[in-house]
């Protein structure tokens, strides 16, 4: 797919945020072993602050990225273009669009990138209630458990982002 | 002053080894940030939000957010307060980036050049004329007198460019590979 470098777009900005910044430097790169010494020593404000946000902002990606990756967004954008009429950039928006989407094949990604956001929007909920818990052993237990449905859950959403464009397409 | 902040400890050659003064800023944490009012600080980060909330309570001094895979990492530019900026430039390239360098050279004459960090040149030309072409063969009817003045000339000149500079990843991601797609559609289009 080809993808333009030089233009950002806040949908592409989104997805590595939270491919990187979140789901791989705050949580596929922790052991279990990890968010037990967490748990038992200093704590996870990330956790606590952040993660909700993350969450959220992944819904948004799902619900955007057809139209936050389109190529139709750079009729507006393309200084060459711009004295054109209102109804001929309407209609290469349209045009452009309509290609993409075939050639992309993009929205093949929707419904499942819509489930591993609600597993995983599920797996936080659950692990939360866990980290809360007491500390003993039955509750370790539970909330090494509950860490491993949600380290599964990250990396079907990781793995999903991965395959999202690296910026506008070129249909 | 100039400061650098870089979490993966990695760009110390760069920022640091370009002769232009820049203090590296070991921990990664504002609470510890020693600038004062008028500095400008370049952040390689993994604590955006927390850099983003300091910004907004020291106006005073001037933060530009950077990345290895830039654009990619950065903080989206809604979330960012007036005195914070993004740079598109690609960290590990910003020592030998033209504009990185004519941005420092303004910021030395006092001008506050952002506009320089924050889009590489791309050949928009090419691309307007590329979306034209696809919008065409679509059925969207179009007339030349309706574009810009030689829209495929400087769209030629700008295919002609890329297809024998070395750095056009820098403009426009795998474009060697289309660029018998892109030729095609610029040989018809310009017939229109």
């Amino acid at each position: 797919m080809l993808t333009l470098h030089g233009i950002s777009c806040n949908s592409d900005i989104l997805r590595s945020q939270l491919k990187h910044t979140w789901l791989e430097n705050q949580l596929t790169n922790k052991s279990e072993d990890d968010i037990v010494l967490l748990w038992l020593g200093p704590g996870w404000p990330a956790l606590v602050r952040e993660f909700h946000v993350r969450v959220s902002e992944a819904g948004e990606l799902v619900k955007d990225f057809e139209d936050g990756f389109s190529p139709a967004q750079l009729v507006d954008r393309l200084k060459p273009l711009s004295a054109l009429a209102d109804d001929t950039k309407k209609a290469i928006r349209q045009a452009v669009h309509a290609v993409y989407l075939e050639r992309s094949g993009i929205a093949d990604l929707k419904k499942p990138m819509e489930n591993a956001v609600t597993a995983l929007s599920g797996a936080l909920s659950r692990f939360f209630v866990a980290w809360e818990q007491p500390v003993s052993e039955q509750t370790e237990q539970e909330m090494r458990k509950a860490w491993r449905d949600l380290y599964r859950c990250a990396e079907c959403l990781r793995d999903l982002l991965d395959r999202l464009p690296r910026g506008i397409v070129l249909p | 002053m100039m400061y650098y902040v870089d979490h993966s400890d990695t760009l110390n050659v760069i920022l640091g080894g370009n002769g232009v003064g820049f203090s590296h800023i070991e921990n990664d944490d504002p609470d510890e940030c020693p600038c004062v009012e008028g500095d400008l600080i370049f952040l390689h980060t993994e604590y955006s939000v927390e850099w983003i909330n300091y910004a907004q309570s020291h106006q005073g001094m001037h933060f530009v957010f950077i990345s290895r895979g830039a654009p990619n990492f950065l903080p989206r530019e809604n979330e960012l307060p007036e005195n914070a900026h993004l740079c598109h430039i690609p960290a590990n390239n910003l020592d030998n980036h033209s504009r990185f360098t004519e941005f420092l050279r303004q910021w030395g004459s006092g001008h506050k050049r952002w506009d320089l960090l924050l889009l590489p040149n791309y050949p928009e030309h090419l691309v307007a004329a590329y979306l034209v072409g696809i919008a065409i063969r679509e059925g969207v009817v179009l007339q030349n007198s309706e574009l810009s003045t030689d829209l495929w000339g400087k769209a030629t000149e700008e295919y002609r460019r890329l297809s024998t500079t070395d750095n056009s990843n820098l403009t426009m991601d795998n474009i060697k590979e289309y660029l018998g797609q892109v030729e095609t559609v610029l040989c018809k289009v310009g017939q229109v």
